[in-house]
């Protein structure tokens, strides 16, 4: 059994006496509709670009068969080495106990937890130690079709070590940087349309301290017709939320498409059932933001990619995530003080539910 | 570190100093909670009626402040987090909002001398329009909470504003 | 051919886009049809342009007076080869006078449009014009001006492009005339696209239209692809000699790619990878070659793709061994899709494949039957149901469908919309390669000269010839035909070529080829419009397009 269906061990529930808020990183009320959501969600890329990795433990509200009342929950695993491709779970990763989340309260920076994630078959998985060396940014919400939303919160500069294991390698102490998500809500997928969303830290900097700078997007297309797109932008400099760039203050832009043959369909089982051909991915995306006189711009670069199927409650069509990995070319002003960076970032195109 | 443990390191002030904070807390929530279980009431009775008064309202720059507070405070969580608080009726009841319109009253005299915000006469009809709270709908994750308190809040001042109402139009007549 | 005048560069323009985009030639002949274009260029240089049929012929002055003439100034040639400008910024006054009737010049003008924006488009034609640019610097305009350092960005930047996404994609990076290292995709120019503008949303997975693409480069890198996977099926184990190094060097004498090139075409056309369709692709070709060795013994052809015939060079029984071993390794090559596509799509290729098998082995019988019992068929219909049988669909309805389920579509009615278009582009491209076989350069065409006569092989031509030809001499011409392979001179041949020639039976072919090609191009824009609109879907059309365009 997955570690993430046992029950929650009672120092993770257990209310203290003196309680102003939500513990996190979800409040404590049970789910009880279908289309009811939370995630966890991870994603790191190793110091020398050399692995990546992107998990995400998701928790969905119970069926709609009577007597089916406990939520259902999935875990996927993705590890990526450079030349390699992707190594994935399927959605039963076994996670453990309580899952390392920045959004637990209280949680001091710096302060290393641990997270492991292990594939059924022993491959991929990651056994880290999980650290917050910077700020979450505001939390932010999505709402669309017309009774549906999506909440979502980030969290950069995330700083992992430990072991990897991808195919039959197993790298140890492997140093990486990432970001860590939660998102709440209820939508479903055909509703949602589809989204893009991606970061970069800098890798500059001291080892165990915040990454000078990072960026962090989200774009989120609904295809109602009266629904518009909800999306931002974000700076962090030294571990701190220095600008958010509102939807009205960004743009987004893409070109080229990606060789498919670049793209890993993942899970592994999702290829026994009739998944619909996929939507083109592509080949560079660009993103600029301008506040006054704060501008960034992010020009990113696809790689390689993993679509990860994901069957949809209400549509025929299953929607996929395809989690991309590439160079990126960072550059920005921030009050006054300009910064630039190269590194590779993890992107997602998402979408493609929609049986229209 | 365990609630026991944690209480171990305060000193009694700190501990009444919580527990004080913890009451303003715990009115808070209930009355953020009975607001949305109102909003939530009104849109299952009215469900095109609260989806156009939102259409409309999502573009009041109000609403917009409304909406960051709400996101930026993480209230969503804060109300949904455990047991269901009571409802905060005597909170949000007839003399409530009388005293709430007395409040815009002498805050629109003090500013400018005009015209009363709240007509005397409605002054008096308010307790028939406060809300029934009895068996308001319970909350659920599945609700974005920013729209059901902003309906739960229209609920309850609606008969403040009515007296703002064109004179010719139907909305300003009190239902007979 | 050296290109240093103006009409240097439209004829190897018009001559690049007759081999890699043969819909762009066909859409610009079909709005030029019937009028002698007189092009007078800047530098002097002059051509004829007129239509021929799906084909446009570029000529030199040959005293036939014009129905419309255009002058163009040096700079106004921009109008028609610069991608990197817009035609409006280009186009000066004074340096373009078109002369001729309104409505033929608005045909001529829809000719230019075609050639110019559907044809630019190409990274290959864009190479030629910048080559020819770069040779005649004073013939062209300023170069458009990019910045030196690409990628460089700050304020003063963002205050000269503006702050949008894509202002940067436009402005920043140079159109790369180089190919993306892909099978299909990337031979086209495709415009940044915004996906947020600060106010309007477009789907991330809403691509723009892309119609053409560059048939020859892909079709080579298809080619080039599924032979990789070829030999790599082959097992690398003894017996070498006699049996797998056989196998490993037929493939190599393979022809255009015509058939790896629609498989994988339309698995990306309908969402899939390249890498999807391969072994599906390998095996048609591992198929096609068991069958073309045993089709050799039958036919007791000597030469293959200018070289002997295997059972020529290495003896009937292990060439029948070798064709056994390539239909065995066929079927493998088809199990190993089960790890990466699944049950479903694995059931649903091995359905198809033998499909395809039994469609061939009965217009094999069909046409030997026709050989054996010494008769000629009636009808045109009766050689349009054999070739169908015969070629049709293991060289353009399966590989089509195989890549349609390699992509996961499985619908019988999808699949089938595939069947109808693609069986009359068969029947027409075979027709051609009949007359080819009759016509074309042995060099070129890669069989023995009148191979088909020698064969005694019932062509359209073969049955329009017994179906005209005057009663009395049709006696001579049957006790030809019935001669074996080996009793048939070379003169024989002749005589009935000069016969065909004799009643218009090679164009009358040329014509039911043109008509069967036509229909087949209008079948594939109507039934397969559920396609969407991308660089693989636009090869399939310049597929369907080349064989009405395609040389004779």
């Amino acid at each position: 059994m997955p570690a993430n269906l046992r029950p929650r061990s009672a120092s993770c529930t257990e209310q203290p006496v003196i309680a102003l808020g939500p513990e996190g990183p979800f409040p404590r009320v049970r789910l009880r509709r279908v289309l009811e959501r939370r995630w966890l969600h991870y994603a790191f890329l190793s110091r020398d670009h050399a692995l990546g990795m992107v998990a995400n433990v998701a928790w969905l509200g119970p069926g709609l068969e009577a007597g089916d009342a406990a939520p259902r929950c999935t875990a996927i695993l993705l590890v990526h080495k450079r030349g390699e491709g992707w190594c994935a779970s399927q959605f039963n990763t076994i996670t453990s106990t309580p899952l390392w989340s920045a959004f637990q309260q209280p949680h001091a920076p710096r302060m290393p937890g641990p997270l492991t994630l292990t594939s059924t078959s022993a491959s991929p998985a990651v056994d880290l130690q999980l650290a917050r060396s910077s700020r979450p940014c505001t939390s932010q919400c999505a709402w669309f079709a017309p009774d549906q939303h999506l909440r979502w919160q980030s969290e950069t500069g995330v700083i992992a070590r430990g072991r990897w294991t991808f195919q039959d390698q197993i790298f140890d102490n492997v140093e990486a940087i990432g970001y860590h998500e939660r998102v709440r809500g209820y939508w479903g997928w055909p509703e949602l349309g589809g989204w893009v969303f991606g970061f970069a830290n800098d890798p500059g900097g001291a080892r165990d301290q915040a990454p000078p700078a990072a960026f962090v997007f989200t774009l989120i297309q609904p295809r109602g017709p009266g629904d518009t797109a909800a999306g931002s932008v974000m700076v962090w400099r030294n571990g701190r939320l220095r600008r958010h760039f509102p939807r009205r203050c960004v743009t987004f832009a893409v070109r080229g498409q990606l060789q498919r043959d670049k793209v890993q369909q993942v899970p592994a089982l999702s290829k026994l059932f009739g998944v619909p051909p996929m939507e083109p991915i592509p080949q560079q995306l660009m993103i600029s933001a301008r506040m006054g006189d704060d501008w960034v711009t992010y020009d990113y670069h696809c790689d390689a990619a993993a679509r990860v199927v994901i069957p949809s409650e209400t549509s025929l069509r299953s929607f996929s995530v395809h989690e991309v990995i590439g160079p990126v070319h960072v550059e920005g002003c921030i009050s006054g003080e300009h910064f630039a960076f190269d590194t590779y970032g993890i992107v997602e195109f998402a979408g493609g539910a929609d049986d229209g | 570190m365990t609630s026991k443990e944690q209480a171990k390191e305060l000193s009694p002030e700190d501990l009444a100093l919580l527990a004080g904070l913890r009451r303003g807390n715990d009115w808070l929530r209930a009355v953020l909670c009975t607001l949305a279980r109102r909003g939530l009431g009104f849109r299952q009775q009215h469900p095109a009626r609260a989806e156009q008064l939102l259409a409309v309202l999502s573009r009041y720059p109000y609403f917009k402040a409304g909406q960051f507070l709400f996101d930026l405070m993480e209230w969503e969580d804060f109300m949904l987090d455990g047991e269901p608080p009571p409802l905060a009726p005597t909170t949000l009841d007839g003399p409530a909002l009388q005293r709430m319109a007395g409040l815009l009253n002498t805050f629109r005299a003090h500013l400018d001398g005009g015209q009363p915000i709240v007509a005397p006469e409605v002054d008096t009809i308010l307790p028939l329009f406060v809300p029934e709270d009895e068996d308001l709908p319970s909350l659920e994750p599945s609700l974005y909470l920013y729209h059901e308190v902003v309906l739960g809040i229209l609920c309850s001042v609606r008969p403040l504003l009515q007296v703002q109402a064109s004179p010719d139009g139907e909305a300003s007549r009190p239902a007979s | 051919m050296t290109v240093d005048t103006a009409a240097q560069l439209l004829k190897a323009t018009v001559d690049e886009l007759s081999r890699r985009a043969p819909a762009v030639i066909a859409a610009a002949a079909d709005q030029l049809r019937g009028i002698i274009l007189g092009l007078h260029f800047g530098d002097g240089s002059r051509s004829e342009l007129r239509a021929d049929h799906s084909r446009l012929v570029v000529t030199g002055p040959n005293g036939e007076t014009p129905h419309v003439e255009v002058y163009f100034d040096d700079r106004a040639m921009n109008l028609l080869f610069d991608l990197e400008r817009k035609p409006v910024d280009q186009v000066w006054s004074q340096s373009l006078d078109v002369r001729g009737d309104r409505q033929q010049v608005l045909a001529v003008w829809r000719t230019f449009q075609v050639l110019s924006q559907r044809g630019s488009g190409l990274r290959a034609v864009q190479s030629l014009w910048r080559g020819y640019r770069d040779r005649n610097p004073q013939r062209w305009g300023q170069p458009a001006e990019l910045p030196v350092d690409t990628r460089s960005r700050n304020p003063q930047h963002a205050s000269n492009t503006g702050w949008h996404a894509l202002d940067y994609l436009d402005h920043r990076y140079a159109q790369d005339i180089a190919k993306a290292s892909s099978t299909v995709g990337g031979a086209v120019y495709t415009d940044a696209r915004s996906l947020w503008d600060g106010y309007e949303s477009k789907p991330w997975w809403q691509f723009a239209d892309v119609v053409d693409t560059d048939l020859m480069e892909t079709m080579q890198a298809c080619k080039d692809r599924v032979s990789r996977e070829f030999q790599r099926i082959v097992p690398d184990r003894e017996p070498k000699a006699e049996l797998y190094d056989l196998m490993r060097e037929y493939p190599a004498r393979e022809g255009k790619g015509l058939r790896p090139t629609l498989t994988i075409a339309t698995c990306c056309a309908l969402g899939g990878r390249d890498e999807d369709a391969v072994r599906a692709a390998a095996a048609v070709e591992l198929f096609h070659n068991g069958f073309l060795v045993h089709d050799d013994i039958a036919d007791e052809s000597t030469h293959r793709r200018n070289e002997p015939t295997l059972h020529e060079a290495h003896g009937i029984g292990l060439a029948v061994n070798t064709g056994d071993a390539m239909n065995l390794l066929a079927v493998d090559a088809v199990l190993s899709n089960l790890p990466t596509l699944g049950l479903a799509r694995t059931l649903g290729l091995i359905h198809e494949i033998m499909h395809m098998c039994r469609e061939t082995v009965e217009g094999q019988a069909i046409e030997l039957g026709w050989i054996r019992h010494l008769t000629v068929p009636k009808t045109d219909q009766d050689y349009f149901d054999m070739s169908t049988k015969k070629t049709g669909w293991y060289t353009c309805i399966s590989p089509c469908r195989l890549g349609a389920i390699c992509a996961g579509e499985t619908d019988p009615g999808k699949l089938d919309l595939f069947t109808e278009a693609f069986r009359l582009i068969g029947i027409a491209f075979q027709i051609q390669d009949d007359v080819l076989n009759l016509l074309g350069d042995e060099v070129l065409y890669g069989k023995e000269p009148l191979g088909d006569l020698l064969e005694g092989k019932r062509t359209v031509m073969m049955i329009h010839l017994f179906r005209e030809i005057a009663p009395k001499r049709r006696p001579r011409l049957l006790d030809i035909i019935r001669l074996s392979r080996t009793e048939k001179r070379f003169a024989d041949a002749e005589e009935i070529l000069a016969a065909m020639h004799e009643v218009g039976s090679i164009e009358y072919a040329v014509k039911v080829a043109d008509r069967l090609a036509h229909e087949g191009v209008r079948r594939f824009e109507e039934d397969l419009a559920f396609v969407p609109e991308n660089e693989a879907k636009a090869l399939l059309r310049q597929i369907a397009n080349y064989v009405t365009t395609r040389p004779l």
